[in-house]
């Protein structure tokens, strides 16, 4: 049923960092990349890093972008400073919002006109050429799960979510390092940790038929539930932060075969919600809800979901989800972290229309979604 | 009388709109096929031996070489169809999600709000006259919707269709390839049923067994192609191109062609649309 392609080519080890970066500048002739972070001020050092690791005569341009989501305005501000130093290609460096930011600006300083022409629910597909700038992926955080994946997710200006979807907006090459990671908090550990388990468990369940997708996510699966808990209380546990980058890099390599209803509200309530909104702690309070209403469709799946968290065959996957995101201290409740009644009407109709939703294993519409939400708040 | 408002052939394989007051005759397609009421009274469709109803709510899939037939319920007030007719191979290149015979999980599509703003932009892209681009971009996000939604788990019907087995039988294999050489000759299945070494109801039966449908369905089917192919590609008279196909007037190749299309030939060629890009 599916036509099974994994071509991004990816470096995975500790403190590779800088003898990949100057290869693969070199391999793709790139003088004057722009470097997009979402870091923020609080992890200057990993920027740093990446900073000296560019080798001479590379002189890089970095634009730091917000830390929750890619948006319209983002792109615009970005996509001028990159013709304006006139750059030849592209840095993604962080999480999720560097990762769609910069295959957003790399779509817009290669194709003209407005950028949701492009977007896929707009029937953009066939409209994004082989004409994008290269973009080089480096994760500082085990979770993203967009390293690998030709998909940006980006707020419009009018409040839309919408995704970009080509396989020419992949990125090239990937960079992962695991000790890019040990700096990172145990609370964003945590969120990013379960937003590797989400991609990992609703690639695993969703309606295409993939095989090599099933057991990379299987096996990320596995890598996160044995690991997540040791890289939150010890974040210098170099062990734990590499499974974890594993799962992660898994959970993107998974995601060709289609995510599922948790991301599908999950994207909805970023676009709604006035706030930033942690995506992973987001997906930690909605996966035993999704899995609960998924339960009649999935079948046999869940019980091998089941031995990978060491559950008996009547045990229940929700349950065990809740308690490993009790042990890791992130919230129960959307209400905990700034989602209130109201944005829930219009998160239930996005949830519906998204992406992620086309291939839960139930049909699900926004009335489905709705009744989540509520009792997820 | 039952008419084309636009049809647009493309690497995506065909689309068209069509204002239909009559029921059709049983026929399959080649192609992955999706039919989404517009506008107009509600009508139903029999897709191998069940009915579903045609209406704004509810569209339906049709895997290639499933047996359907379209039936019209008003035959005062024509109903307006936006009918996609997709090429499994452009489907499986463009998505990278495809079965490779574009098989639907199942036949009734609920028609969500994104899959009822979808067909509605195909329609109008149609008939604006909008970049190709468009509609081949607006096609490919519509049937992915319903393709995927096909093989989504519901209460009231979870088992999903399964794939029917290559054909095995030599000699039913050697038919087809007969059938496809003389489609432009006047065809007498008796023959080919002799020519591949089979009596007549052995040939029938090993046939529906084999590829599904009847062999008549599928000679039809290859006679419509051919038609679509010759009325949309050259200039040749409606007439003769009926005549090479076996037919002995114009007359019965026009209903035969209403039939199974729904449309007279003369109006198909008056309104196809070329679009050059995938």
């Amino acid at each position: 049923m599916s036509l099974i392609s994994y071509v991004t080519k990816i470096h995975f080890a500790e403190n590779v960092l800088e003898d990949a970066l100057e290869a693969e500048l070199e391999r793709l002739g790139l003088c004057r990349p722009m470097i997009v972070s979402d870091n923020g001020t609080s992890r200057r050092n990993v920027l740093d890093r990446l900073l000296a690791a560019v080798p001479r005569p590379v002189s890089p341009t970095v634009y730091e972008s917000g830390c929750c989501r890619a948006t319209e305005e983002a792109c615009a501000e970005a996509a001028n400073l990159y013709l304006d130093c006139e750059a030849d290609g592209l840095i993604a460096f962080g999480g999720a919002a560097a990762f769609n930011l910069t295959k957003a600006v790399a779509l817009r300083v290669s194709h003209d006109g407005a950028l949701r022409n492009y977007a896929g629910m707009e029937g953009g597909r066939p409209r994004i050429l082989d004409v994008i700038p290269p973009m080089i992926a480096i994760p500082t955080i085990a979770g993203s799960c967009a390293e690998t994946v030709g998909i940006a997710v980006v707020s419009l200006r009018d409040g839309s979510n919408v995704s970009f979807v080509s396989q020419f907006l992949t990125p090239r090459v990937v960079i992962c390092d695991p000790t890019l990671t040990l700096d990172l908090p145990a609370g964003d550990t945590a969120a990013a940790g379960m937003d590797a388990l989400t991609h990992c468990l609703e690639t695993y369940i969703s309606t295409a038929y993939n095989p090599p997708a099933d057991g990379i996510a299987r096996d990320g699966l596995r890598r996160a539930i044995a690991h997540l808990e040791r890289a939150v209380a010890d974040g210098g546990d170099l062990g734990a932060r590499r499974e974890m980058m594993a799962a992660a890099l898994n959970g993107a390599l998974a995601n060709q075969k289609g995510l599922g209803g948790v991301h599908a509200m999950s994207h909805a309530l970023s676009g709604v919600v006035s706030g930033a909104l942690d995506h992973g702690a987001t997906n930690a309070v909605l996966l035993p809800l999704v899995l609960e209403f998924n339960a009649p469709a999935v079948a046999d799946r869940y019980d091998d979901i089941k031995r990978e968290f060491r559950l008996p065959a009547r045990a229940s996957l929700a349950d065990a989800i809740m308690r490993l995101r009790e042990r890791i201290a992130l919230p129960a409740r959307l209400g905990d972290i700034g989602v209130v009644v109201g944005d829930l009407p219009r998160a239930a109709t996005l949830a519906a229309a998204d992406y992620a939703n086309r291939t839960n294993p139930r049909h699900a519409g926004a009335h489905d979604y709705l009744s989540m939400l509520q009792a997820a708040l | 009388m039952s008419t084309a408002l636009a049809v647009h052939h493309g690497p995506f394989g065909r689309v068209a709109l069509y204002n239909l007051d009559r029921s059709l005759a049983l026929h399959a397609h080649r192609e992955g096929h999706l039919i989404f009421h517009i506008q107009g009274p509600a009508a139903s469709i029999r897709i191998d031996e069940d009915i579903y109803p045609l209406s704004g709510g509810q569209a339906v899939a049709i895997s290639p070489w499933q047996p359907h037939n379209y039936m019209s319920l008003d035959h005062d007030e024509p109903s307006l169809f936006l009918t996609l007719y997709i090429k499994p191979f452009w489907f499986l290149e463009a998505s990278r999600q495809a079965n490779a015979a574009l098989r639907f999980g199942r036949s009734p599509i609920d028609v969500t709000e994104q899959i009822c703003r979808l067909s509605l932009q195909v329609s109008s892209a149609m008939l604006e006259d909008a970049d190709d681009s468009f509609v081949a971009g607006y096609l490919y996000e519509l049937t992915q919707a319903c393709f995927d939604q096909s093989w989504q788990w519901v209460a009231e019907g979870a088992t999903f269709t399964r794939c029917a087995p290559p054909v095995r039988d030599f000699r039913v294999r050697n038919s087809v390839k007969l059938m496809q050489h003389r489609v432009s000759e006047r065809i007498v299945l008796d023959e080919i049923a002799k020519d591949s070494g089979l009596s007549r109801p052995h040939f029938y039966k090993l046939f529906r067994q084999q590829v599904g449908i009847t062999p008549n369905i599928y000679l039809n089917t290859l006679r419509m192609e051919s038609a679509l192919q010759r009325l949309t590609t050259s200039h040749d008279a409606v007439t003769d191109i009926g005549l090479d196909l076996g037919f002995s007037s114009q007359a019965s190749f026009t209903r035969f062609f209403i039939a199974n299309a729904g449309i007279a030939p003369s109006d198909y060629r008056r309104v196809v649309h070329f679009a050059g890009v995938a």
